[in-house]
């Protein structure tokens, strides 16, 4: 989304008087984003496909009244802020409008260009400030409903273990000689308990912190990884197949693209198909250095998601399967990295044959 | 004797239940599983009779406890003259009334379940 507070602010000048249009846009094109209308019909089309601020009118035209025309357009396009434009004799219009709330200001005709230019900028103000605050709303918004969905995850998936360990315990209690198979119990459970906590750490520190540019060896990040993972217990049947052409140096955010990878690449070997006798993960990475982007495919021949779960998979706490345990962080995970870094993610798959994660990330060649 | 079917997606849930059964006494064949499709396949040639337990987790990804009931009710297996007893480690308020929204379930017992616990929600 462009920086809107960088943007030229965008002007809409309705008067019935083609010399008035002329004369306004020659005054103010240098400061301001001109469109003009001659009739209240032009007016409208113009609002409807451009993202107009600031509309200023005459008050006195031949089809329609300035105070007539913005009250018909509060309802479809309520956010542009309302200047009429008008001579004295219609003081009384006026100010009716101003106390019914219909206009921001008035502006005199003829007009006075420091005053049409330092009004156009105060209105702008208020127009920017209250498009932000819808934004921040709407994301204010987004992140208790986030919230809320962890704290009923937490509940389980922190407490599910809990409650686990607790029940084993108490067999050790009813059946002591067997207290070295519990403990085994115990360790495992723990350790889930610990990735879960862990998956947290990384989606906050992942998704929600601000980018960290720098330079990222994807060669070196994939080893670490596969170091991990070697004391995964499906991981000694699984053959990894590497493919990787960086022909420049990549700077971007290596958190991120570490959490990228290591999600895809985890699934990749869990969600395996025990039966298959040649469990195969590919990671397939090339640069374009034209283009500035890094494209990733990881890839696998496991069990597959079902077609109808769609984009439903990227979302929080959601799982796909009921086979093996897991959390449903790890794809909302790969999802909010590739968001923040402004790439693109898709995937295919086939149940009982694999999947394929596509990711395309934007880089820089320098440092900034 | 009695059968008892345990249906939870926690393989550790499933051993310590399977256990408490086994100790207290309350049925001689277990059946344990951890995908409630799996289930609703099989339930018929389990071939449950009047009083054998049903124990059934809310939460578990594939569907959850009220899902599988309502998938059971559907085949016309007869819940009323099982006992069902859901169980849960979920502490949420929402969960626990909507338990007794189902009247075919006997009780709900939170993790982690106790001897007493069970043999309280058996009657025994």
């Amino acid at each position: 989304m462009i920086n809107a507070s960088k943007d030229k602010i965008r002007v809409l000048f309705v008067d019935d008087e083609y010399f008035n249009l002329q004369s306004f846009r020659a005054a103010f094109r240098k400061y301001f984003d001109i469109y003009l209308a001659q009739t209240t019909n032009e007016a409208r089309n113009i609002l409807e496909e451009k993202n107009i601020e600031i509309i200023i009118s005459d008050q006195r035209m031949p089809e329609q009244t300035g105070t007539d025309f913005f009250n018909e357009i509060i309802k479809s396009h309520p956010e542009p802020i309302r200047i009429l434009l008008t001579g004295y004799v219609d003081i009384k219009a006026v100010i009716d409008a101003i106390n019914k709330g219909e206009v921001y200001r008035f502006l005199t005709k003829p007009w006075n260009d420091e005053e049409v230019i330092v009004t156009i900028n105060n209105a702008a103000d208020v127009f920017r400030t209250r498009r932000e605050l819808k934004l921040k709303n709407l994301a204010l918004e987004r992140a208790y409903s986030e919230l809320d969905e962890f704290v009923y995850s937490a509940s389980h998936d922190l407490r599910a273990p809990i409650a686990s360990l607790k029940g084993v315990l108490q067999l050790i209690d009813l059946e002591p000689e067997n207290t070295s198979n519990y403990i085994h119990m115990i360790n495992e459970i723990v350790d889930k308990m610990d990735k879960y906590v862990i998956n947290i750490i990384h989606y906050y520190r992942g998704s929600r912190f601000e980018k960290n540019i720098e330079a990222v060896d994807i060669q070196k990040l994939i080893n670490e990884l596969l170091d991990e993972f070697q004391y995964m217990p499906e991981f000694s049947n699984v053959a990894v197949e590497q493919e990787i052409n960086i022909d420049t140096t990549i700077y971007s955010d290596s958190i991120k693209i570490y959490l990228i990878l290591r999600n895809l690449i985890h699934n990749a070997i869990k969600y395996q198909r025990s039966e298959n006798p040649d469990k195969t993960v590919k990671i397939i990475i090339k640069s374009n250095s034209d283009l500035q982007k890094l494209s990733i495919e990881i890839n696998d021949n496991g069990m597959g998601i079902d077609s109808k779960e769609g984009d439903e998979i990227f979302k929080i706490f959601q799982r796909a399967t009921n086979v093996k345990s897991g959390i449903g962080l790890g794809l909302h995970i790969v999802n909010e990295c590739v968001n923040k870094l402004e790439g693109e993610i898709s995937y295919k798959s086939a149940e009982n044959e694999g999947t394929s994660f596509f990711i395309t990330i934007p880089f820089k060649t320098i440092a900034k | 004797m009695k059968k008892a079917i345990l249906i939870d997606d926690n393989k550790y849930d499933i051993l310590i239940l399977e256990k408490l059964i086994r100790i207290n006494k309350l049925a001689d064949e277990l059946y344990s599983y951890t995908s409630p499709t799996m289930v609703l396949k099989q339930i018929d040639s389990l071939e449950l009779s009047e009083g054998d337990y049903l124990f059934i987790d809310i939460m578990m990804p594939e569907m959850n406890g009220y899902e599988l009931l309502q998938e059971l009710s559907n085949m016309n297996i007869p819940l009323d003259s099982l006992n069902v007893i859901l169980v849960s480690s979920s502490i949420d308020p929402r969960d626990i009334d909507k338990a007794k929204e189902y009247k075919s379930v006997k009780k709900l017992l939170q993790k982690p379940i106790s001897s007493q616990m069970l043999l309280n929600a058996t009657h025994q």
